[in-house]
């Protein structure tokens, strides 16, 4: 069997070098499938990666107690009427936490402007959290490190920064730790930058935002929800987890805000996999519209080549009925060129890899794009193969039996 | 083989032949054999004077101790063609012992290639039984026949049919492959082959840096590669000049000598003198039958003109 393959394939590649520009043409609906796959499947890998990093920043087992609902089925105006969380509350339901790993209040203030020597920047987030934020949602540091609980209690005067800030405020050349910015006039120490965490998915800010311990930011900012979101993460210690600590943390909201059994919550419990019901309709649709151009250029491909071994059987007529008086089996001849069919779909293949390749790398260098590898996966390159394979053999099939029934003496008299 | 079968040493009480069938042989399979059978003897029974006249004379007295190598019965093939059936074949018996050279004339239309196609296991009769090296060829499916073309029959044709994009040896392999050897006794086996024939620096060449002469032998080499039970010329030197055709008839004439059965199919007199019995076929029926005493031999000739030079 094995030999019998080797000797097919060294049979097809001489009969496809023999007739390359045909060859190549044929292949070219194959190609393109091939094609659509790779792109397909790597963008929808793309898609997941950014989107798990994207979940990652958020963290996949911290839970957010929050006024607004992320995603979610509450009309804008039922929302918009819920009371603010305040910073009251907000300590309340971290002191009262017994099951999770790590409680930290998030205050958020958008559009801020910091100064760095004479240089206003704005369209900064200014994060105020609690050091334990570290372990919670706050990225991977760098360089430098994260504000440590003693300078969260008395609410020093520093700050860590994201990926975007070092790159506008302070230049590339410049190392940001130890450099001073200034926030509504109080100057704030630099000791950390933040590893790079934007991605398609993440929210637009992710990289733009400055880090500092609470204390500092309430009295920057006040303490009334005003013009700023006030927030509680809290990490759950593991996915399992996230029900139970979930359900605890609800219930105390409720005391907290004393609302009767009946009445429903005014307030949001948010998780990262609320996302996964978003990026579950992008995924759809791009299968939906890659599946459907795959197809139909499989459906060319498989006609092409099924018409290009078609005129193969015919052209080489003498040449099975040689074979079959050298004592060539129905099944060697079919074997023969279901071998050359696959052999010319995977030459289609390859050569789509070759494509996707240089394309990938082209797209990839562009801005909008960060969030695909520019290489083409492994498991990709094995699924193509595969297809490739199995697309030839469709396409063969008939064409080989057609090959395989010739009758002996009908064929060597064929000329 | 699936069939097994006594042969009786009396010809004309074939129809007589015990035959046994494997049990596992389908039961299609057996009523096919049956049908096809009684058919024979129907035919025989209609046609009492067809009987083959010179079936006594036909014994090569040089091989009459010789193994049957084919021995056909009753052979009919009927083409159809849409209203019209054409008799290619009416009723064609004969035997041919192991080392005879026979060669089959006659003339255009007669039915000498069908006859050979049927000999070679290219074609399967209407009528009639075919036994070859002691297989029932006519009752056998594509499979068998394949594989018996493969071991027992090596061909040599007329227009040589050399694949053209494949050097000399692997032309010669060719066979070899279908017949499952690896990859170096292939090679082996095909470079002795082509030694045998004279090519053996002529290994890598492809059949079209190659004269006539040397593709015929090409042709003869593969032939001869799986070491068949007979080889079948249709005729060999028709795309030949007389002296490559001679040199072609000299080449069977040593395969000959070395025990090899030789069937040609020719309708030049001049090719079948060199066989040593000469079947004529007319309008699908053997003609005569006749054993030729005063054959010509190439190698006999070689050696008076290289007497005659001294
Ligand atoms: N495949 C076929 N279909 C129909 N008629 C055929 C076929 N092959 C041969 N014949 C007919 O059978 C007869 C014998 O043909 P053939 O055996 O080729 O003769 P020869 O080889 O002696 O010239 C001819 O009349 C020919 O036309
Ligand atoms: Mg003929």
């Amino acid at each position: 069997m094995f030999q019998q393959l080797i000797e097919g394939m060294k049979i097809a590649f001489s009969a496809i070098r023999s007739n390359k520009l045909r060859s190549g043409l044929t292949s070219l609906g194959v190609v393109i499938g091939i094609a659509f796959v790779i792109f397909m499947g790597w963008f929808l890998q793309g898609l997941d990666n950014a989107f798990e990093s994207a979940i990652a920043t958020l963290g996949t087992d911290v839970i957010y107690i929050d006024k607004f609902d992320w995603a979610g089925r509450k009309s804008w105006r039922e929302t918009m009427g819920r009371p603010d969380i305040t910073i009251r509350q907000c300590e309340e339901l971290m002191n009262r936490m017994q099951t999770a790993e790590a409680v930290s209040v998030i205050g958020r203030k958008w559009q801020s402007n910091i100064k760095y020597g004479n240089q206003n920047y704005n369209g900064i987030t200014i994060v105020g959290a609690n050091s334990v934020y570290a372990d919670i949602a706050a990225g991977v540091i760098k360089t430098g490190r994260f504000f440590s609980p003693v300078e969260d209690n008395y609410g020093a005067n520093v700050a860590v920064v994201g990926n975007d800030i070092v790159k506008n405020v302070f230049g590339e050349n410049i190392d940001p730790i130890g450099q001073t910015i200034k926030i509504k006039g109080i100057t704030f120490t630099v000791i950390g930058k933040i590893e790079k965490q934007g991605s398609m998915f993440a929210p637009p800010w992710i990289d733009n935002q400055i880090i500092i311990p609470l204390k500092g930011f309430l009295n920057l900012y006040g303490t009334t929800n005003k013009m700023k979101s006030i927030s509680v993460a809290i990490k759950a210690g593991g996915e399992e987890n996230v029900e139970n600590v979930k359900l605890e943390a609800v219930g105390h909201m409720r005391q907290i805000r004393r609302l009767e059994p009946s009445e429903e919550e005014n307030f949001a419990v948010n998780e990262s996999q609320a996302f996964r019901d978003n990026i579950a309709n992008i995924r759809l649709g791009v299968w939906a519209v890659g599946l459907g151009l795959t197809m139909l250029s499989f459906l060319v491909g498989i006609i092409g080549i099924m018409n290009i071994m078609f005129v193969s059987v015919t052209e080489r007529t003498k040449e099975i009925g040689i074979r079959k008086a050298l004592g060539a089996r129905r099944r060697s001849i079919l074997f023969q060129f279901l071998v050359e069919a696959s052999a010319l779909c995977f030459m289609g293949a390859v050569i789509a890899f070759v494509l996707c390749a240089v394309v990938m790398f082209g797209i990839t260098r562009m801005e909008w794009a960060t969030f695909l590898s520019p290489y083409i996966p492994v498991n990709l390159l094995i699924i193509a193969t595969v297809v490739s394979i199995f697309v030839g053999i469709l396409a063969g099939m008939i064409p080989a039996m057609r090959a395989s029934r010739l009758d002996p003496v009908d064929a060597l008299r064929y000329e | 083989m699936v069939f097994m079968r006594i042969v009786p040493n009396c010809k004309v009480a074939n129809h007589k032949a015990i035959h046994f069938l494997k049990p596992s042989t389908t039961l299609k399979k057996r009523s096919l054999f049956i049908v096809k059978r009684l058919s024979m003897l129907v035919c025989r029974l209609l046609n009492p004077n067809e009987q083959n006249v010179h079936f006594h004379n036909t014994m090569n007295s040089e091989n009459t101790e010789q193994a049957v190598l084919i021995d056909i019965q009753n052979i009919a093939k009927t083409y159809v063609m849409g209203e019209e059936q054409v008799h290619a074949l009416k009723d064609v018996s004969m035997t041919i012992r192991k080392n005879e050279y026979v060669a089959i004339m006659g003339p255009s239309g007669s039915g000498k290639s069908t006859l050979m196609n049927i000999l070679g296991c290219l074609d399967t009769p209407s009528k009639g039984s075919y036994t070859l090296n002691g297989n029932i060829v006519s009752d056998m499916d594509d499979n068998e026949l394949a594989d018996i073309r493969n071991k027992e029959i090596g061909f040599v044709f007329q227009t040589f049919n050399l694949l053209p994009r494949y050097s000399t040896l692997q032309n010669v392999e060719l066979p070899l492959v279908y017949a499952g050897y690896s990859a170096e006794m292939r090679r082996e086996k095909a470079e002795k082959a082509l030694l045998n024939v004279g090519l053996e620096h002529r290994m890598g060449h492809k059949p079209n840096e190659l004269s006539g002469g040397q593709r015929q032998r090409v042709a003869i080499a593969r032939a001869l590669v799986n070491d068949p039970s007979i080889i079948l010329a249709d005729e060999p030197t028709g795309n030949l000049d007389s002296k490559t055709g001679d040199e072609v008839m000299r080449m069977f004439e040593e395969l000959w000598e070395k025990g090899n059965t030789i069937i040609v199919v020719t309708h030049e007199p001049d090719i079948a003198a060199h066989a040593h019995r000469v079947i004529r076929v007319r309008d699908g029926l053997i003609e005569s039958d006749i054993i030729n005493e005063n054959y010509v031999s190439e190698l006999r000739k070689q050696e008076e003109i290289s007497t005659e030079e001294h």
